[in-house]
């Protein structure tokens, strides 16, 4: 029983489903990392993933659909980060608004430009087929591992690394982690905090918004349903907060949560009660939650 | 990731004016997306207000949503007077009302306002046990309260799912609908207005705006919550105890998020459907105690407008044809509203050296 209840397919399914929460938890790393805490990452995703099969359905270009999530999430989080940082507004009840906004939106937009109700259902809605890598593809047991992903989720991986080059080994990182530390000491050094504060929000909203067509166009094929995120958001900022905004180990927390959904699809195909299935990634979040804080206390 | 978020205070402004002028904002950002759509703001808004206030239904409508939203106003207000987000709220909605209904139609044999007052009390444990997940979590092991409660919506929803379908279902409601049984009607609470939505939990939430005005105002309790709010280490040099604070700011928030769940089905749909309260009634009772100034009177009042905003809401598709999404949307302009407003009126206060209350 066991040993096909986790076979190679999980591992694969792990990494598919950590894709969307690395592009996510990479963009909460930034903008963690500048001392603000961006609650709208949900609501950017959201964005993300209804700008794709938006701007696929007219473009027909999965690469196009892509790019457009990314920037739908990025103008949710400029608009935000306008409230936040120009006009000093409380950042956890701007994103709590931000996160109604992004619901909002895409219902109207549904209901008034489309009008279709609940989900978007259109012929031509591009996406990212599985790729299948030449040389590997003939190994046994790497074919299943590292081979027959989708475009978006190599890149997530690719994307860690960049992110982690760029916070890490580049002064342009460091002065960015260096305003989380003290803003104050960045400030007198001649760096303008608030427009560094802006362009985290912007990449934030950015890479949540790539998270959100990986959702919807490569994980599934052009399928949009209202607020499809359920709170995968909120599940990539504890990933980032897990991972202390360093992207080697933010990287570790989304394959775990990314494990947590595979093993609850898994549980579905055996049957096993769906309520408690979907429950899982939520507590796994929490318990990874609890785990690191009394790693910090010690 | 500690967020450590002071409840603001609106001290010198009445907490009746923000609730005006939030509806100043959501009628004007209303007003721009229902223009985008190609349709008169001005006809639209007459359309609605004519056929709210023309007949008594509008107005029992109001009044049935602001019992729920004076309520979760003030859990929420006991959480965030002491620092805290309970982001839970939804959550605990959902299990006061889930658990409260198994009473309802489970204690036979009693005398109706027996079952109410054990339904009542059902939900408000069932609240509070849900709460006790993050306050506990944040008291002894410092996890962000904030976080764990909002994830616990996910599961207490899954959780009402499992209840329902395979306990409780009223499989004689036919498979559209998921619900549990009905509660017995005797348990049911009357109707102040008979044949209108108008029920006597409006006695109930009156009754939770006062008790909270008198435990903030008159009681050590109120003392000690705030006191945590405003900062936790002097209460612990005071010789008070921050984790027991916590403790109950959040339980009570908790309690009576799960009342709130009880009064939706004792006043209203009798029985639990699942996914009911997906209309996020819990932010929006959020947004109420924000809103209110966290005042006992300014939740009143913004549990009132809020009615207004639901009711307009469920009426906007039927009688103007305009998505009802616009007033999803015109709530996150109410909601950047506050946020702004609020952060540059603490420091504003903190300018002059900070606690004027």
């Amino acid at each position: 029983m066991m040993s096909s209840f986790i076979d190679i397919g999980v591992f694969s399914a792990s990494i598919r489903m950590a894709a969307p929460l690395l592009f996510a938890a990479l963009g909460t790393s930034f903008i963690s990392s500048v001392g603000v805490f961006n609650i709208a990452i949900e609501g950017s995703m959201l964005i993300g993933t209804f700008a794709a099969v938006v701007i696929g359905y007219f473009t027909h270009s999965a690469v196009l659909a892509f790019l457009a999530a990314g920037l739908g999430g990025m103008l949710l989080a400029l608009m935000l980060a306008f409230f936040i940082v120009r006009l000093h507004g409380d950042a956890i009840v701007v994103g709590i608004g931000g996160n109604t906004f992004a619901w909002g939106i895409t219902v109207f937009i549904l209901e008034e430009v489309f009008r279709m109700r609940g989900s978007f259902s259109g012929d031509g809605v591009p996406f990212f087929p599985a790729i299948k890598i030449p040389l590997l593809d003939s190994v046994p047991v790497l074919k299943d591992i590292v081979s027959g992903y989708t475009l978006p989720v190599y890149f997530a991986f690719i994307l860690a690394f960049l992110v982690w080059v760029f916070l890490y080994r580049t002064p342009a990182g460091l002065i960015i982690r260096s305003i989380g530390k003290n803003a104050e000491a960045v400030r007198s050094i001649g760096a303008d905090v608030d427009r560094i504060r802006i362009a985290c929000f912007a990449a934030s909203g950015f890479f949540a918004g790539l998270g959100g067509a990986c959702l919807s166009i490569a994980n599934l094929q052009g399928f949009w349903s209202e607020n499809m995120t359920v709170g995968r958001g909120y599940i990539a900022i504890c990933a980032a907060a897990f991972g202390r905004n360093n992207p080697k180990f933010v990287l570790l927390a989304c394959l775990i949560f990314g494990f947590a959904e595979a093993i609850g699809i898994r549980f579905q195909v055996l049957r096993l009660e769906p309520s408690f299935v979907l429950m899982i990634p939520y507590i796994v979040t929490i318990a990874m939650l609890v785990l690191s804080s009394r790693r910090e206390r010690i | 990731m500690q967020v450590n978020i002071q409840p603001t205070r609106f001290s010198r402004v009445a907490p009746v004016l923000m609730p005006i002028a939030g509806l100043a904002v959501a009628l004007t950002f209303g007003a721009v997306f229902i223009v985008i759509v190609g349709k008169n703001p001005f006809e639209a808004y007459s359309t609605i207000l004519e056929s709210i206030t023309s007949s008594f239904d509008g107005f029992a409508d109001l009044i049935r949503w602001a019992i729920p939203l004076s309520i979760l106003g003030v859990s929420a207000s006991f959480a965030l007077k002491a620092g805290l987000w309970n982001l839970g709220m939804e959550g605990q909605i959902y299990l006061g009302a889930l658990f409260s209904t198994y009473i309802g139609f489970s204690l036979k044999g009693c005398p109706g306002f027996c079952v109410t007052a054990v339904g009542l009390v059902v939900a408000a444990v069932a609240g509070f046990v849900w709460a006790m997940i993050p306050a506990l979590l944040r008291a002894y092991l410092s996890v962000n309260e904030f976080i764990v409660s909002l994830l616990l919506n996910f599961v207490a929803v899954y959780l009402t799912d499992f209840f329902t379908t395979n306990l409780w279902q009223d499989k004689s409601m036919g498979g559209q609908t998921l619900s549990t049984y009905s509660i017995a009607d005797s348990a049911q609470l009357g109707k102040i207005v008979p044949g209108s939505s108008f029920h006597s939990g409006i006695y109930l939430a009156v009754a939770i705006l006062l008790i909270y005005w008198y435990v903030m105002k008159h009681t050590s309790l109120g003392y000690a919550i705030k006191a945590q709010g405003k900062n936790p280490r002097f209460v612990k040099y005071g010789g008070g105890s921050p984790a027991r604070n916590i403790i109950l700011a959040m339980g009570l928030s908790g309690a009576l998020s799960g009342i709130a769940g009880f009064v939706e089905i004792y006043g209203v749909s009798g029985a639990f459907f699942t996914r009911m309260f997906s209309g996020g009634i819990a932010w929006d009772g959020l947004v109420v105690a924000l809103l209110g100034s966290l005042q006992p009177l300014g939740i009143g009042v913004s549990a009132f407008l809020f009615g207004f905003l639901k009711v307009a809401l469920l009426r906007m598709e039927r009688f103007t044809d305009i998505s009802r999404a616009v007033v999803t949307l015109t709530q996150a302009f109410i909601i950047f509203f506050i946020a702004i407003q609020a952060n540059s009126l603490s420091a504003r206060s903190k300018h002059r050296g900070g606690n004027d209350e």
